[in-house]
């Protein structure tokens, strides 16, 4: 062979080489983006489905609360009104008569309003600020705290998966409050700022240190659920100054 | 000044500057045939001045080489200069994110500074065979090329496509195989021509495919989007 002839061959050779190794290079991305986009798949299918999971608990805690609140309502209210109902429909009084006739129609009353708490078609039917004035209301009922709401109504445009998560959240937060706080007021206030709509619940109780790993869950699983919303959750706390907690979520596109 | 001579440069026309002229010209019909909105595309605009900046540099050193004249400067003003940035723009133009295409920006800058700073000290000249401008050239080429391909694997706004459907995948695989395979030509194009003048002949073969190669696919972009918009069947999305 001559020196022309080999070096010919070198570099064809060479040549060949190169775009083969060109080649492979093409290909492995493609197979790299194909991975990727089979990771993606099954990661969207993963959330989907903790999405999923967490409305399903969330409808089944908010169904139960429901169940307790029922519980109260028929020991506390009807069952208070039907004792009563009872006693004016011993004496022979004309008066107790039309008081007790009172009483049945404010029981039927109160048990169409606790029959539609059943379903969670209430829940479409309410809005945030609806239900967060209910909740303030109770807890300032039992003469427990002062309560107070300040609203821009930011929360007023919701899909009824994110009020349902939301519900949950501000639920589990007042209980927190109410069950360790031991405090004299509950603030909640609702705003804007900029793209994201900020939801804070801030109580002057004892309030707890924050470095020191909790035990429970609770926490987590309040981050958890707002993150499936596509929210965030975020608590601060100061012992002896209180606890104040943001529910941030952005405005839907 | 010697007269033209017309039969010198119908001799020196071969296949290469007519299917370029060609394609160049199926281009422009092409791009004229786009709707609005579809001219402004910046990938189809960039690969009609491509393909006609490409047939008319070609064209034109055919014209100077059939008269006996040294046409290295057209290749190294044309074909390493400016082909070069349309080329670094067309990349451009398929990267999704800002940093990256500031970097490209910066390559351009940093090739166009560098080539200046070796024509001014003598380095290199605007009429020899022009291998460091071709090696600057061809190593951030294939530095913009691994952008894209870095970007195809990272980020998640290129993750519902499909990359052997998108225009701007092929366009940078050959980009990538044209600069990548002419660079050894290149490079070693004096050696090639002043001590084995029939290998540099047979090696000059590979630019010059790799050069049709890229130039089809550029030209059959414009043609589907053409025929996206005519006919509403895509193919590739451009």
């Amino acid at each position: 062979m001559s020196e022309q002839e080999s070096q010919f061959l070198l570099i064809l050779f060479g040549g060949i080489f190169f775009a083969f190794l060109m080649s492979l290079f093409v290909v492995a991305m493609v197979i790299l983006h194909r991975q990727r986009q089979v990771k993606n798949r099954q990661k969207l299918e993963q959330i989907k489905s903790e999405y999923e999971k967490t409305l399903l608990n969330v409808e089944n805690e908010i169904h139960q609360e429901t169940l307790a609140q029922i519980g109260r309502e028929l020991h506390d209210n009807i069952g208070q009104l039907l004792s009563l109902t009872k006693l004016s429909l011993n004496s022979a009084k004309p008066e107790k008569q039309q008081q007790a006739k009172e009483y049945v129609n404010q029981v039927i009353k109160e048990v169409r309003a606790l029959s539609k708490t059943l379903n969670l078609d209430w829940v479409e039917s309410l809005s945030l600020d609806e239900f967060i004035n209910q909740q303030l209301h109770r807890i300032q009922a039992t003469g427990f705290c002062e309560t107070s709401l300040q609203s821009d109504h930011s929360f007023a445009e919701l899909k009824k998966e994110e009020k349902l998560v939301l519900i949950r959240v501000i639920q589990e937060c007042l209980n927190n409050a109410i069950k360790h706080a031991d405090p004299s007021r509950i603030d909640i206030r609702i705003h804007q700022n900029g793209k994201v709509r900020i939801l804070q619940i801030a109580d002057d109780g004892r309030g707890f240190d924050t470095s020191q790993k909790s035990s429970g869950s609770g926490m987590y699983n309040l981050g958890k659920r707002m993150e499936t919303i596509g929210g965030k959750f975020q608590l601060s706390s100061i012992v002896g100054k209180g606890t104040v907690v943001n529910l941030e979520l952005p405005f839907s596109v | 000044m010697n007269q033209f001579d017309l039969d010198l440069f119908f001799n020196r026309l071969n296949y290469y500057p007519i299917l370029l002229v060609g394609f160049a010209f199926t281009a422009l019909v092409g791009y004229f045939l786009l709707s609005k909105q579809q001219r402004m595309n910046e990938a189809v605009w960039l690969s009609l001045a491509i393909l006609v900046i490409v047939a008319f540099y070609e064209m034109l050193g055919t014209v100077i080489s059939s008269q006996k004249i040294i046409n290295n400067w057209v290749y190294n003003l044309f074909n390493s200069h400016v082909a070069a940035i349309l080329f670094f723009l067309l990349i451009r133009s398929f990267l999704k994110r800002k940093s990256h295409k500031k970097m490209i920006i910066i390559f351009i800058v940093l090739f166009l500074l560098i080539s200046l700073v070796l024509h001014l000290i003598g380095f290199v000249h605007y009429n020899d065979s022009g291998e460091y401008i071709s090696f600057l050239n061809t190593v951030l080429m294939l530095c913009s090329c691994g952008l894209y391909f870095f970007e195809l694997i990272t980020i998640d706004e290129v993750l519902d496509i499909n990359p052997l459907r998108e225009f701007s995948f092929w366009a940078t695989t050959a980009i990538l195989f044209y600069f990548s395979s002419s660079f050894m030509v290149y490079i070693s194009h004096k050696y090639l021509y002043t001590h084995h003048l029939d290998i540099f002949y047979m090696v000059n073969e590979i630019p010059r495919s790799m050069t049709l190669l890229c130039n089809l696919l550029l030209c059959l972009g414009i043609c589907l989007a053409v025929i996206r918009d005519r006919f509403q069947k895509e193919f590739i999305h451009v």
